[in-house]
This record gives C-alpha cells, sequence and structure tokens, in this order.
C-alpha cells in the first residue's frame, strides 16, 4: 500500500541522516511494526508520512501512485494517527463529542455521524463511557477513546506512534489486545511505531531501525534470529526472549513454550 | 532519619458530599537507609501516602513524624519548609516541571531555595548532572532543547542536587524506553547505595518493586495490608493476585518451573540469578 524508495532526509540541524536511503514497504492489511531507540528515525518516517516534514530525497508511492505536494492533502485524509501522550490530544467534553470532532470537521452528516461514533465507541470496548468526561479516564480508556477517534474517520491506514509508551502495564495490554481485535476484525493496515520489542509479538511483518537505517526486516520470528542486532541496536530483549536466548537453542517462543523446554 | 506514620488518616473535601477516605488510620515506619516500594492498584492510597510524607499533604488525623520534625493536621508552612530539605520527590514526568533558560539554572533552582549559596548551587549541580551522564556541553542550553530521556535526567539531578536524606519516586520510569528504563532504575540503586539514603519508589512495575527494593508496603482503598521483606510480600502470588497486582516475571517462571520438579534453593532476584540457578540445577550441582 505504501512503498518508501531510497528516501533520505535530514534535520537543518543534524550533522547526519535522520532517515539514510530507506526503501520499505508496508502491505495492504498487514500488521507492520516499526521497533527503533530513541533517535533511530522511526518518528522521522511518520512524519514524512503525514506530510509534517518536507523537502526528503527518493520518493513515496501511494498505492502506486507518488506522493507530492498536490496530491499530499488527499492522501493524509486516508491516513488516522494516534499519539504517545493521551492527556494532549483531547478536545471534546465528552467521550463522544471527542470521537466526533474529526467527524464534524469533515462535514459528516449527523446521522451517519452517530452511527460511527457508536460504532468506534464499541469497538474499543468504550461504549459505556460515551457520556464521560475524557479527562478522568485511565491513560489506557484515552488511548482507546483516541483509536475510536481514529478509526471513526474510516482511514486506509492507522498510525500508531509509541501509543503505549506512556501507559501503565494494563492500559498498555488493553490498548493492544483492542488493536490485536481491530486488525484481525476489520483488517485495518497498521503502521505501529515502539520502542518496546514486547510489543511486536502480534505483527505480521517488523522492521528494525537503527540510525536512520533498516538493519533487519521479516517476520518476528526471522527478527529475533539475530538478538545481537536487537540489543546492538539499543533494544531489549523481552523476559521470555532473553532467557530462551541465553538457555535454549533458538530464542523465538512462548512464555509456556520456555517452560516446556527448560 | 527514620520516618514514622502513626495513625495517619487522609481525608479528601472533608465535611463535603465528596468526602473521600484516602488513607485509614495508618502506623508503620520507614527506616533509613532502606529502599521501599509502595504498592496498589489505582485508588489504593499510594499517593496520598508519598504526599504525606513531604508536607505536601498534611494529616487529616495523626502524624507524621520526619525525623525530629512532626507534621500533624495545622502544622505551619515554615516547618513544612523544613521537611522539604530533607524529603525529595521526582514527580511523574518530572521534565514537565523544568522552566530555567538552561540546564545548569534549572538543577540550581532546587538547592538554591533552600538557602544553598551560588556556588554550592553549582557545585552540587555540576556533580549530579554529571554523575547522571548529562554531558557538560549542555548545561548552558535550555532544557527545553534536550530529548525527553535527558530532560528527565535534568529534573532528577535537580532533586539529587539538593542531598534529600530521603528520595521518593512516583512512576519514574513512566514513558521511557525499556533502556532507559533499565538506566534509570539502576541509577537510582547506585544513588541509594551509595548515598545511603532511604528511597521510597511507587510504581505499578512489579519487576522493579521486586528487583531493587528491600522492603515493600502494600495498599488497598486506603488501609494498609501488609508491610514486610520484598522477598516475603512479592513472592506470594496469592496475595497479590488478590489485590490486582502482578506476580513478577522471574517469580512467575520459578514457580512454574517448581511445578515441573525444577526446584531452586532461594527464589532469584533477577534474570542473571535465574540463570545461573538454572545452570546450576541443569549441571546437577543443584544438591
Amino acid at each position: 500500500m505504501i512503498e518508501f524508495n531510497d528516501v533520505t532526509y535530514s534535520y537543518r540541524t543534524g550533522n547526519h541522516n535522520a532517515l539514510d536511503h530507506i526503501s520499505l514497504n508496508f502491505r495492504q492489511g498487514e500488521w507492520t511494526s516499526v521497533i527503533g531507540h530513541n533517535g533511530s528515525g522511526k518518528s522521522t518516517l511518520v512524519k514524512i508520512l503525514m506530510g509534517v516534514l518536507e523537502g526528503y530525497e527518493g520518493e513515496i508511492k501511494v498505492d502506486g501512485e507518488v506522493m507530492t505536494e498536490e496530491n499530499l492533502p488527499d492522501i493524509r485524509k486516508r491516513f488516522a494517527i494516534v499519539f504517545q501522550n493521551p492527556d494532549n490530544q483531547f478536545v471534546g467534553a465528552t467521550v463522544e463529542d471527542d470521537v466526533a470532532f474529526g467527524l464534524e470537521n469533515n462535514g459528516v452528516g449527523r446521522d451517519e455521524m452517530v452511527n460511527r461514533v457508536e460504532e468506534a465507541l464499541r469497538s474499543v470496548n468504550m461504549l459505556e463511557y460515551r457520556t464521560h468526561e475524557p479527562s478522568r479516564l485511565s491513560g489506557g480508556q484515552k488511548q482507546r477513546v483516541a483509536i475510536a477517534g481514529a478509526l471513526a474517520m474510516q482511514p486506509d491506514l492507522l498510525i500508531l506512534d509509541e501509543a503505549t509508551s506512556m501507559l501503565d502495564p494494563q492500559g498498555r495490554r488493553e490498548v493492544l489486545e483492542i488493536l490485536r481485535e481491530i486488525h484481525r476484525e476489520k483488517l485495518t493496515t497498521l503502521i505501529y511505531i515502539t520502542h518496546d520489542l514486547a510489543e511486536i509479538g502480534v505483527s505480521d511483518h517488523a522492521v528494525v531501525m537503527k540510525d536512520g537505517r533498516v538493519i533487519n526486516e521479516g517476520t518476528v520470528e526471522e527478527i529475533y534470529q539475530d538478538t545481537d542486532a536487537l540489543v546492538s541496536s539499543r533494544l531489549v530483549l523481552p523476559f521470555t526472549i532473553s532467557l530462551a536466548d541465553r538457555l535454549l537453542d533458538g530464542c523465538y517462543m512462548s512464555y509456556d513454550e520456555l517452560v516446556e523446554r527448560l | 532519619m527514620n520516618i514514622q506514620l502513626e495513625k495517619l488518616t487522609s481525608i479528601y473535601h472533608e465535611n463535603t458530599p465528596f468526602e473521600h477516605l484516602a488513607l485509614n488510620n495508618i502506623t508503620t515506619e520507614f527506616k533509613e537507609g532502606t529502599y521501599y516500594g509502595i504498592i496498589g492498584h489505582t485508588g489504593s492510597g499510594k499517593s496520598t501516602m508519598i504526599q504525606n510524607l513531604n508536607g505536601l499533604l498534611l494529616p487529616s488525623y495523626g502524624e507524621v513524624h520526619i525525623g525530629d520534625i512532626t507534621l500533624r493536621r495545622k502544622t505551619k508552612q515554615r516547618i513544612i519548609h523544613l521537611v522539604k530539605k530533607r524529603v525529595g520527590m521526582v514527580f511523574q514526568f518530572p521534565e514537565h516541571q523544568l522552566f530555567e533558560e538552561s540546564v545548569i539554572k534549572d538543577v540550581m533552582f532546587g538547592p538554591k531555595n533552600i538557602g544553598m549559596d551560588e556556588e554550592t548551587a553549582r557545585e552540587k549541580a555540576e556533580y549530579y548532572l554529571k554523575l547522571l551522564n548529562v554531558d557538560r556541553a549542555l548545561f548552558d542550553i535550555p532544557p527545553f532543547d534536550l530529548s525527553g530521556g535527558q530532560m528527565r535526567k535534568v529534573a532528577i539531578a535537580g532533586i539529587l542536587a539538593m542531598e534529600p536524606e530521603v528520595l521518593i519516586l512516583d512512576e519514574p520510569t513512566a514513558g521511557l524506553d525499556p533502556l532507559s528504563h533499565i538506566e534509570t532504575m539502576q541509577l537510582f540503586q547506585k544513588i541509594q547505595k551509595e548515598m545511603g539514603i532511604t528511597v521510597i519508589l511507587v510504581t505499578h512495575d512489579m519487576n522493579d518493586v521486586y528487583e531493587y527494593t528491600d522492603e515493600v508496603k502494600l495498599l488497598n482503598q486506603g488501609n494498609l495490608i501488609r508491610s514486610g521483606r520484598t522477598e516475603e510480600i512479592l513472592t506470594d502470588a496469592g496475595l497479590l493476585q488478590k489485590y490486582d497486582l502482578e506476580v513478577p516475571d522471574i517469580v512467575r517462571l520459578t514457580s512454574d518451573l517448581g511445578k515441573k520438579g525444577i526446584e531452586f534453593p532461594k527464589i532469584p532476584k533477577n534474570r542473571e540469578e535465574f540463570i545461573n540457578l538454572y545452570m546450576k540445577w541443569r549441571d546437577g550441582y543443584a544438591e
């Protein structure tokens, strides 16, 4: 669905490339995780895709069409994004107002708006909170509302930019669980940006970035075949993986398999 | 310096329809030089408890003894100010509280505020920034130009530079990437050991509580349920589950291996210890 062809970008203040000749494919209906430590270029990638940063080299194609200044506004409408901080993305006085905000902005009619808000809130399991005040929700609930706001726009692509990193373990689980369901049921195309390897287990495809380059890419199982590369990219191996890596041959396994094989 | 809570009760919005009993008649102690974890589900009273330890909240009933200072319902601001010198608090997302025009000035603000002269404050600021691996080249730039992780280090240096006897950490790793998380926790451990201060950690992360703390206080709905050694409380899966808390990964794995007949002489404290014990078991040296 989205193709990066040899994309390079450097910030004016930086003396190195934030993105260094990146070529990548984000396929329709797939969950692609982009993993990297701070400064690896993963956020720059998103900003370029969202049209926030201009002046990159190389080309980006969306459904075969090269992204240009002219078509960017239309392409941009097909993407929705959820950011890191649950407190910085609320505008509505109630949960449902908040989810409706983007629709109102895009001139969606009242009846359809009501339907879409309801469906979006149902898909993140927050319908019973529709009249609540967003500021009084837990972190995980806030991010679920933010996801509902994004889904209500019926985007072709949903981008999550470190959307769980400010949540406690329970909130993290809630959000990942909801995303998994949405992805399974609607086959939504997802780009999931994270610095936490423990969160990539559900993705169809994973991309590891370091210093603006893609250093590894493949299925989650393939990614874990080179644990040294992950560690040298300043990533931390999840509990199960790290023990399996040290104590058993091969390291990609579930917790139950680990217990079984030890 | 020890801290004692004596029949501490904390009520929000007392005598209004919104009255809420946040802490209920708590008597307990924090001993000098010990690393504590305060655990409990959301709404258990963790935040209220730590706010009572540095004078941000005063007791509704009962007393809080910070060394020889006593805080009661009507304690004067002048006395509370003395407590702030002794008890430093790193809030959640401390980087949101940076405000000075340069990194060094931001770190010097706290020490000056508690009465250190300019020169001493600068010395302390430089020392603790260095301890936290903040490069000297960054000292004179605005803190807002730093990355999130670096901003957090600057904010923490500002608290350490006051050289408190007790350091309270409220979810200090929230929002950090996994590697910074580990680095930050190891740093607090080092500071606790080297400076011999009391550290009180409030967190949802039971792995950290298990690995780093000596003692634990478990709260639920404003009541102190248990207070004791970390190895006892955090290895009690039934107790943790009853209060909706996670069992630490290492504890869970050790227990699941125990069910298979793989028994260790003790429950390991961290991954390295687990690996050592497992290898010994595997090599047949377990007996």
